[in-house]
């Protein structure tokens, strides 16, 4: 195939799809409502859900903070309120940002940049994520098993044993695979950035 | 004054654009559908900032490109969709086998060219003078003219393999 000949062709299949009028006014009107609605929901319903529960635990953990007795418990315990105050807040945050972006009035050349930059930045989100959930997990075993079963596992040194190693083991095999995804989306940006700048 | 009246006939006059551009960016149908709803949609909510001295094709254009761009660092959307089963997006299957068949390798072609160039080379197909693509992606017309000469030879060289 030429390029000549795809240029024509090209021509012949805008001909073609321009005689079809596949649109009708109610199919048009579908698409908006129904997209409208349904990112409506997509963005309250996660959201709500995840806020409540965080704000459920951290009001949890408040009224039974007397029960940590312990400093490194206490510890713990501050922390996990500080991650379940701040995860949904910086959640919440990202999608404003994201909803923020003017599609109409950017150019290809600024959506491409913001695009790259974006992927850049929400990896390097989901890289951080990633770290702070495994150890927000660490923090709450350690916080709710003191709170409800009233299990300190700092002295129980015999689960301690297998308990530690297991899980820096599977710390290990996750973190290759998110840092194997990071450096592949990272890279992929970079060279759209690289292009633009030619 | 944009009515909705105004913006179905300017989508129904235009829907070919939406269709292109949709089929450039994604790899299977219901990305496809995906992505062309979401056009309409996003056009549909920037309709009121359209200003009317400028050509509707060239926001058209625009609106439809960034949204292809955005859509792209969405793994996969599981957003309820408008029921499109009578609404072929390859109707043109229908029509003409041996032209669709066609029609796929010029996609498969321009598929392999890196996102900035897919953009570029469609607004060169649908016959965009350098102004008016440099209008639409922000490049300078000198900057669309070298990009333009480097994937004509890219497409070329990937023809003849």
């Amino acid at each position: 195939m030429e390029l000549e000949e795809m240029k024509s062709l090209w021509e012949d299949m805008s001909q073609k799809v321009d005689q079809q009028k596949i649109l009708t006014d109610q199919l048009i009107l579908d698409m908006t409502k129904e997209r409208y609605e349904n990112r409506m929901r997509r963005i309250s319903v996660p959201e709500t859900i995840s806020a409540f529960v965080c704000f459920t635990a951290v009001i949890y953990l408040i009224i039974n903070f007397n029960l940590l007795d312990v400093w490194y418990l206490q510890l713990s315990g501050v922390l996990t309120i500080v991650a379940c105050l701040l995860l949904p807040i910086l959640s919440l945050k990202s999608i404003k940002k994201m909803k923020a972006i003017d599609i109409s009035k950017s150019t290809y050349k600024e959506v491409l940049v913001n695009y790259a930059k974006e992927k850049t930045k929400f990896m390097r989100l989901q890289k951080i994520s990633f770290y702070a959930s495994f150890l927000v997990l660490i923090l709450a075993v350690i916080t709710f098993g003191k709170i409800m079963k009233g299990i300190d596992v700092f002295i129980m040194t015999e689960k301690l044993n297998w308990l530690v190693p297991s899980g820096i083991g599977v710390l290990f095999i996750f973190s290759q695979w998110v840092l194997k995804k990071y450096k592949k989306a990272t890279d992929s940006a970079n060279d759209i950035l690289k292009e633009l700048e030619d | 004054m944009h009515t909705k009246e105004d913006f179905i006939q300017q989508i129904k006059e235009n829907e070919g654009i939406i269709y292109k551009v949709a089929r450039l960016y994604t790899n299977t149908i219901e990305d496809q559908k995906d992505v062309y709803q979401e056009i309409v949609y996003q056009l549909w909510k920037s309709y009121p900032s359209f200003k009317a001295d400028s050509k509707i094709s060239t926001w058209m254009y625009r609106v439809a490109l960034n949204t292809a761009i955005n859509n792209l660092k969405k793994e996969k959307r599981k957003g309820i969709r408008v029921s499109m089963d009578n609404f072929l997006l390859n109707k043109i299957d229908h029509v003409d086998t041996v032209m669709e068949e066609r029609i796929t390798l010029l996609y498969a072609h321009i598929k392999k060219l890196s996102v900035i160039e897919r953009g570029i080379i469609l607004l060169y197909l649908e016959g965009k003078s350098y102004d008016e693509i440099a209008a639409i992606t922000g490049f300078t017309a000198t900057n669309v003219g070298t990009r333009l000469a480097r994937i004509k030879n890219k497409l070329k060289s990937q023809i003849k393999k």
